[in-house]
This record gives structure tokens, C-alpha cells and sequence, in this order.
């Protein structure tokens, strides 16, 4: 299944760094990927897809390399903790859980930014993009997580693969 | 007693193992990366190499969905007013789809040339072909670069104002670090009566003018330029409009919030200026 994560993977990366959308409605996709990969695979899968791709999006972006996968790999550790709460069949913990899992990246994200590079990260404009951004991450959880749920079963009839 | 082989070890301590070996490389990483000129290049070109004609093909395909959806309802509209367009066939009005399409980008490159002419500066053309809008970070790839004459520091620019500067240059692509990013900083001057400021990204689709004195005139609808100085960007081109004044600040310097001139959601085609050193030269 690791090639279906990475097409996966590949497709909702184009989504979100190609389109133009307006920059107040960014949904995380690749986080919410994230989240849904720690749950149905192994650890190892998990951290390998949390590397690989945080690794391109740092190539795409103007984060030093290992910054993006660092707040990936961050996504992978809060579903560990959160496993229980993030079942598939119970929206509001899920949202919950997902908002929990982005405000811990978004604040680790602003630390370490802060102490990489001196320049300011906190502005109020910044802190009302990121407050929604998380806000639409974790609110649209339940829907995208149903919907690669849905993609993988249908990858797994198309391909013949055993759950 | 039994012995535990490896593979039992690797068992019981494989998620701490695997996990201290991440932590570990995407420190490294970090910690190589942050260097000018950090061996880790190469890594970011195969990146971009490989997976930007991947991107620039979803995208052109994309595209043609676009104006062919938009030409349907385009088409929809007309066949209300005009009953020659009722008996257009389908592959009518994917062609005619592709002639607004078409007509639409002549404009906007005829914006750009008369902005060229205009401007009289050594440009090259280009096109977004994607960006990275997260919170933190505000930058377009272009799909032009090093082979095409495209370096570090060159200013981005369309007919609007000041896009950005280029801060990467693969063969085949460029990367350039938006306006509104928080890293991102420009000598500015405001129209009007020519005080100087410090154009600051934020991070989030808006700017400050910083330190300027608050017994300075700054109002509301100032047009903000370049200035030229610290050979980033050419002179007189068009930064932004201030659109907040605040004096009550703490501190000697009043707050000033500047709207871009370019709408960043909207990007499609910028000029790359070439040889900026000797335009700011001549002024």
C-alpha cells in the first residue's frame, strides 16, 4: 500500500502547492494524510512517507530541508497518542484529535522557525490565517479521512490486496 | 534461558529505534541545510527535476478541463440570445472555449508587454507553475531557470508591481520568495512625499512599512515604490497602497499595513528582470 500513500501523497501535494487558492481558505491536506496513514499502517510506512514528503515539501518551499518532515513526523506521534480517539466511526473526537495534532505542529512550526531564523513569525494577521487554517484542517477531518478511507478499498478491490 | 537475537531486540525497540533515527536525520538535515551553500542542492534539483514536469502536466491538463468547463457555461449563456450557437456541437464549444481562453492570455501578455516596453528593462518571461502558500512560508516555482538565464537575486515582477526575487535557480525551474513572505524585505519609499520605510512581509497576503517616525506623514491610499537602494529592486516600481495607519503603537515608529499590488492568488504569468545591477546603475 506504501505506492498508493505516495500517489496519494503526490496528488493532494499537487492540490495544495499548485493551485492558487486564496491563501486564507488552505486546507492541510498532507496532514490530514498523514493522520490517516499513522492509523491504517505500520510505524515504519508512517515515518517513511512522514520523510519522504516532508522532505519535498521543504524542497517546494523556503523551509530549511527536515523542517516540514520534522512537523509530518509530529502528525505521525500525536496519532500514536491518539489512536483510540481517531476512529473513523466518531466525528467529533476526530476533529478534536486533528485540531490537537495541527495546534502542537503550528506551535512547534513557530518555535522552531523562531529560533532558526531571526526574524519575526507572530503577527496577528499570521495568527488568524493559522487559527483557521486549523479550524478548516480539523472541521473537513472527518470528511477527507472517509474519502481517502474510501480510495484505499478502492485501490485494494482494483488491485486485488488483502486488508 | 533463551537468547534474544537481533531481530528480537529489533522487535521490542523498533519504534523507539526508528524514531531516534528520524529525530536524528531531520535534525542533520536541518542543521546542514541552514549552511549558504549546503551540499543537500543537488538533493532539492533531483526533487524539483523530477517532480515539476509532473506538476506542470496536471497542470496544463487542469487547465484544459478549465476553459473547457467554462466554455460550456460560457456557451450556455449565448445559446440564450443567439440561436445560431444552439446548433454548435460539443467540439464547437470546446474550440470556442479555447479562443476565450486563448484571447484572455493574449491580453494579459499584451499588459505584459506594454508593461515591458514601458518599464524599457532587460525581462524574461514566465509562468507560475506552483506555490507554496502555507502560513509560514510564501514562495512560486517558475518554469524557467539557470538554463535560461535565471539567477539568484534577479527581481520578479508583472504589470501590476513587484512579485518577488528569485533565491533559487535549478536548470529547468526557479524559486522565488514572494513579497508577502515573512523573510522579505525592501527599501521602500512612499509616493507622495518620498519617506523611506522598510517593506516587511508578514506572512499573510499583507505587508508593514516599518520604521518610519510616527511625526511622519503617512496616510491611508499612499502609494508605496521601491526605492531602488540595496539593488534588490528596480526603482518605482509599485509595491503596494498603505491601508492601516496606527500611531498609537508602542515605540518611536508607527504601524503601517500596505496591500500588495499583486494579487498573489491570481499569479500566472510574471518578467524575470535580468541585469538588474546595471539598470539600478543608470538611475
Amino acid at each position: 500500500m506504501l505506492f498508493f500513500y505516495l500517489a496519494l501523497a503526490f496528488l493532494l501535494f499537487f492540490l495544495q502547492n499548485m493551485l492558487p487558492l486564496p491563501s486564507q481558505m488552505r486546507l492541510d491536506l498532507l496532514t490530514l494524510l498523514m493522520v490517516f496513514v499513522s492509523l491504517r499502517a505500520s510505524f515504519i510506512v508512517s515515518v517513511t512517507m512522514a520523510l519522504i514528503l516532508g522532505t519535498a515539501m521543504d524542497c517546494y518551499g523556503m523551509a530549511p530541508l527536515g523542517l516540514q518532515a520534522g512537523m509530518l513526523l509530529l502528525a505521525v506521534l500525536g496519532v500514536g497518542i491518539l489512536r483510540r480517539h481517531l476512529n473513523f466511526l466518531y466525528f467529533f473526537p476526530q476533529i478534536v484529535g486533528v485540531a490537537a495534532i495541527t495546534i502542537v505542529q503550528a506551535l512547534a512550526m513557530a518555535l522552531l522557525l523562531h529560533l532558526l531564523m531571526p526574524v519575526p513569525v507572530i503577527y496577528p494577521a499570521v495568527v488568524r490565517q493559522g487559527l483557521l487554517q486549523i479550524g478548516i484542517t480539523a472541521l473537513s477531518a472527518p470528511i477527507v479521512l472517509a474519502l481517502f478511507s474510501g480510495l484505499e478499498k478502492l485501490w485494494r478491490r482494483w488491485f486485488f490486496i488483502k486488508t | 534461558m533463551n537468547k534474544k537475537t537481533g531481530f528480537d531486540i529489533w522487535r521490542r525497540f523498533q519504534i523507539p529505534i526508528v524514531l531516534a533515527v528520524s529525530v536524528l536525520l531531520i535534525f542533520t538535515l536541518i542543521s546542514v541545510s541552514l549552511r549558504d551553500h549546503h551540499p543537500l542542492k543537488p538533493l532539492e534539483t533531483v526533487v524539483i527535476n523530477v517532480t515539476a514536469p509532473v506538476f506542470n502536466f496536471f497542470l496544463q491538463t487542469g487547465a484544459a478541463f478549465n476553459r473547457i468547463w467554462r466554455g460550456y457555461f460560457y456557451l450556455v449563456g449565448v445559446q440564450a440570445e443567439n440561436e445560431i450557437l444552439k446548433q454548435k456541437t460539443l467540439e464547437n464549444q470546446s474550440k470556442e472555449a479555447l479562443y476565450q481562453e486563448t484571447l484572455l492570455e493574449k491580453e494579459r501578455l499584451r499588459q505584459l508587454m506594454e508593461f515591458r516596453a514601458q518599464a524599457a528593462l532587460p525581462v524574461s518571461g514566465a509562468r507560475i507553475i506552483g506555490f507554496d502558500f502555507s502560513i509560514w512560508f510564501k514562495c512560486a516555482f517558475l518554469d524557467k531557470g539557470g538554463d535560461d538565464g535565471i539567477k539568484w537575486g534577479m527581481p520578479v515582477i508583472n504589470a501590476m508591481g513587484v512579485v518577488g526575487r528569485v533565491v533559487e535557480s535549478y536548470p529547468d525551474h526557479a524559486k522565488v520568495l514572494l513579497l508577502i513572505d515573512r523573510s522579505s524585505a525592501v527599501d521602500a519609499i512612499v509616493q507622495r512625499n518620498r519617506l523611506r520605510g522598510i517593506l516587511e512581509g508578514v506572512g499573510a497576503n499583507r505587508c508593514y512599512l516599518r520604521y518610519v517616525h510616527k511625526n511622519q506623514d503617512v496616510q491611508v491610499g499612499d502609494v508605496i515604490l521601491a526605492s531602488g537602494l540595496g539593488g534588490a529592486y528596480p526603482r518605482g516600481m509599485i509595491l503596494g497602497t498603505a491601508t492601516a495607519v496606527d500611531k498609537k503603537v508602542p515605540g518611536i515608529f508607527q504601524e503601517i499595513e500596505v496591500e500588495p499590488a499583486v494579487d498573489f492568488t491570481r499569479l500566472e504569468e510574471v518578467l524575470v528582470v535580468k541585469t538588474v545591477q546595471s539598470v539600478l546603475s543608470k538611475h
